[in-house]
């Protein structure tokens, strides 16, 4: 799969979960990012954006929805893909409304992670 | 008739009279062999006064001798009643001049008999008459007899011997029987020498007195007389006394029994020298006895619980070896029939007559008080295991309702194993392999699934139906572990968690799991309360040690408070504010904390909210109420 040099930010406050994830994208080859809170990733973008985003809904302080809402608010248009271990109809449509690209679950699954990803980035570009 | 004359008619009356009642009592008292004493007095000294009035009448020598040997006679007698009346009446004298006294007697007696015509004079060769107290009467002249100082002798060891029993009267205890005995004694040790005197005087024929001896012993005889009465009178008072104190000792008896009666109580006594038992009716009912006929201990301990047989029949032992008190509980019947329980109460003391032991015993039937306490524990029991069921219930439905966030729990590190492993396949397929990488992930791995198992491990231990197990906790541990459980539940529902702990808290004795249950209630109800809240949602729980020993964990919000002007109406079971709650969360609380020996209540804070507090006993004060 040609990934390239592709830009992902994992956002997790879950260090084992950031950990992991961080080791899976970056063992196809892809360049990661990772950060413990939505603050601190929404902090890097005055600075650079990535390709794609890899965004956990349930976070103390900032949540993964305030996140989405905080994009929304600043007009970038990162792709953001929604991994979350509470999975609800209702976080699932609210997810998908603010205009996530895909939803998953965890334990999420390598393909289907990579595959939402790199299905993000292509509609992206 | 001279004055003498009707002094010599009335004096033997007098004696005879006094003989004769004495006489009676003794019939009576055969055992109080001193009236029989006193008895023999009186009448020797009548046969005295007789015979010395028929010497005072002699009219030839040979009538004189033969009346003055007769005389010798009651003289004897009266030395052995007077000997035999101050040892046996009086309990004094010594017994040895005693006996001297009566031996030297009777051996003048003989000697008045066998040597001249009479003691005092081998021959009488004529009579003389003098004129004394108004009358003339016959005084014998001739030699002396040498024999005549064994009755001198005589004389003088009775006088020893009454002098003896008067030192040794003075140290009598009793007042009455001291005088009694100053008396009788005194009035010998007076009267003696007088006679002697008298009989002296007469011998030598300065002076003759007739009724030397008789006048002599006549206050003895009165003294004597005295001292029987006034001991006769006692003896009656002590007697009326003792009457009166049986009468009493009757009364005071038949109210015990009355008493013990109307209790139900069964009393026995048993000797065990003498093996007898005595036992009242109700014991005989109660041990299961025919209601009459001798019964011995063996009997009873057979009507006792095979079971309890042994321990009772060792207490009884022990009360006989160190006489002292006991008290024991035991069963009455057999071991497959049906039961009485029975509560004795025994002391021992040493009987009246020869200090042999007693066993008094108490019983009561307190078989009513036993089912009743079974019944009690029964109820206990069940009031607990229904308290556990009630929690269990409780917690079960808590954690359905953290489900979603119990799973996300689970989730976590799930997602981080999957994530790892797949990563490292990926690795592996590189060449050459990052083996430093591959240990990292592994490592992480083995973390993620620890945390998973402890997870499930917390989860199965809540849902786990099981009975309260109290053992030594750190309150602060129990509301870490609590957090856990429902961190993910707070992130949902976008609250935060102040936790204060404070530091040097002693431990307490109480199930973890309840304990986490009470907390996990706690902060759900805090998070509820703030579900309206538009601001920043937070829950504050502190712990605290307070005075007295006891630890406080408090949960603060700042919600909606509670309408109710009762804060005790939200412990009530089935009150909610809650649309979807049943309203036993906090109901439950209470008893797990009430079963803890602790409280739990609400205060309404300051500014917004309610702030619960869960006060728990520290380990040393519930060391004892746990046990």
């Amino acid at each position: 799969m040609p990934h390239g040099a592709l830009l992902v930010a994992v956002v997790d406050d879950e260090p084992d979960v950031r950990r992991a994830l961080e080791r899976l994208l970056a063992s196809v080859g892809m360049d990661v990012e990772a950060y413990g809170s939505g603050a601190a990733f929404l902090d890097s973008l005055s600075d650079h954006e990535p390709d794609c985003v890899v965004l956990d809904l349930h976070m103390p302080e900032l949540s993964g929805y305030d996140v989405q809402e905080a994009l929304v608010g600043r007009h970038l248009a990162v792709p953001v893909v929604v991994i979350t271990g509470h999975d609800t109809p209702v976080a699932r449509s609210r997810a998908l409304g603010a205009g996530a690209r895909a939803y998953l679950c965890k334990p999420v699954d390598d393909r289907a992670l990579l595959a939402a990803i790199t299905g993000a980035t292509t509609a992206h570009s | 008739m001279s004055w003498i004359d009707y002094a010599m008619a009335m004096l033997p009356a007098a004696c005879l009279t006094l003989a004769l009642v004495h006489g009676l009592v003794w019939l009576r008292r055969r055992d109080q062999v001193w009236h029989l004493a006193f008895v023999s007095s009186a009448v020797a000294v009548a046969a005295l006064t007789a015979l010395e009035h028929q010497l005072a009448m002699a009219h030839t020598p040979d009538e004189y001798a033969a009346t003055a040997r007769l005389l010798q006679v009651p003289l004897a007698l009266l030395f052995a009643s007077l000997v035999a009346f101050v040892r046996l009446g009086l309990g004094v004298g010594n017994g040895w001049l005693g006996a001297l006294a009566i031996s030297l007697r009777l051996a003048a007696l003989v000697a008045g008999f066998t040597t001249g015509d009479h003691l005092y004079m081998r021959t009488i060769e004529s009579l003389e008459t003098v004129h004394v107290f108004g009358g003339d009467f016959p005084v014998p002249v001739g030699p002396a007899n040498p024999w005549a100082a064994l009755g001198m002798l005589a004389n003088v060891a009775l006088l020893a011997f009454c002098a003896d029993a008067w030192r040794t009267s003075r140290h009598q205890p009793n007042a009455r029987k001291r005088l009694g005995a100053s008396l009788v004694v005194g009035s010998i040790v007076a009267g003696l020498p007088l006679a002697i005197f008298a009989v002296s005087v007469s011998r030598l024929g300065w002076f003759n007195t007739p009724l030397a001896y008789s006048l002599a012993f006549l206050p003895v005889i009165l003294a004597m007389s005295y001292e029987l009465s006034m001991s006769l009178l006692a003896s009656e008072h002590l007697e009326s006394a003792l009457r009166t104190s049986e009468t009493r000792l009757a009364e005071t008896l038949e109210r015990s029994e009355l008493a013990v009666a109307a209790l139900g109580l069964a009393l026995f006594s048993w000797e065990p020298r003498r093996s007898t038992l005595w036992l009242s009716d109700r014991a005989r009912t109660m041990f299961e006895l025919p209601p009459e006929g001798p019964v011995a201990l063996g009997d009873v301990l057979a009507s006792v619980h095979a079971h309890d047989r042994d321990a009772l029949r060792q207490v009884l032992a022990a009360a006989v070896a160190t006489r002292s008190a006991w008290d024991r509980e035991f069963r009455v019947g057999a071991v497959d029939g049906p039961t009485r329980w029975i509560s004795a109460h025994g002391s021992v003391s040493s009987g009246v007559d020869d200090g042999s032991l007693i066993v008094h015993c108490v019983a009561a039937d307190v078989t009513a008080h036993h089912t009743g306490t079974d019944e009690l524990r029964r109820l206990e029991r069940e009031a607990a295991q229904q308290r556990d069921e009630l929690a269990h219930l409780s917690r079960v439905t808590i954690l359905s309702e953290l489900s979603g966030s119990l799973a996300h729990e689970l989730n976590q590190p799930l997602a981080a194993i999957l994530g790892n492993a797949q990563a490292a396949l990926r690795y592996l397929e590189r060449d050459p392999v990052d083996l430093e990488q591959i240990r990292a992930i592994v490592v992480d791995i083995v973390e993620a699934d620890r945390r998973a198992g402890e997870v499930i491990k917390r989860l199965r231990s809540m849902l786990r139906k099981e009975g309260a197990n109290y053992v030594e906790l750190e309150l602060n541990d129990v509301v870490v572990d609590a957090l856990r459980l429902i961190r993910s539940d707070l992130l949902n529902r976008r609250v935060s968690v102040r936790w204060l702990p404070a530091g040097g808290m002693p431990n307490i004795a109480g199930d973890r799991v309840q304990l986490q249950q009470v907390l996990l209630n706690l902060v759900a109800n805090a998070c509820d309360a703030m579900a309206d809240e538009t601001g920043g949602r937070e829950v504050t729980i502190s712990t605290v040690r307070i005075a007295g020993n006891q630890v406080e964990v408090r949960v603060s919000d700042h919600g909606k408070g509670v309408a109710d002007p009762d804060l005790e109406q939200i412990f009530q079971p089935f009150v909610t504010s809650k649309a979807d709650g049943i309203g036993l969360g906090l109901s439950v609380c209470r008893s797990i904390i009430g079963a803890h020996h602790g409280r739990i209540w609400a205060t309404r804070n300051a500014d917004r909210g309610i702030t619960i507090h869960c006060e728990l006993p520290a380990i040393d004060s519930t060391a004892t109420a746990l046990a």
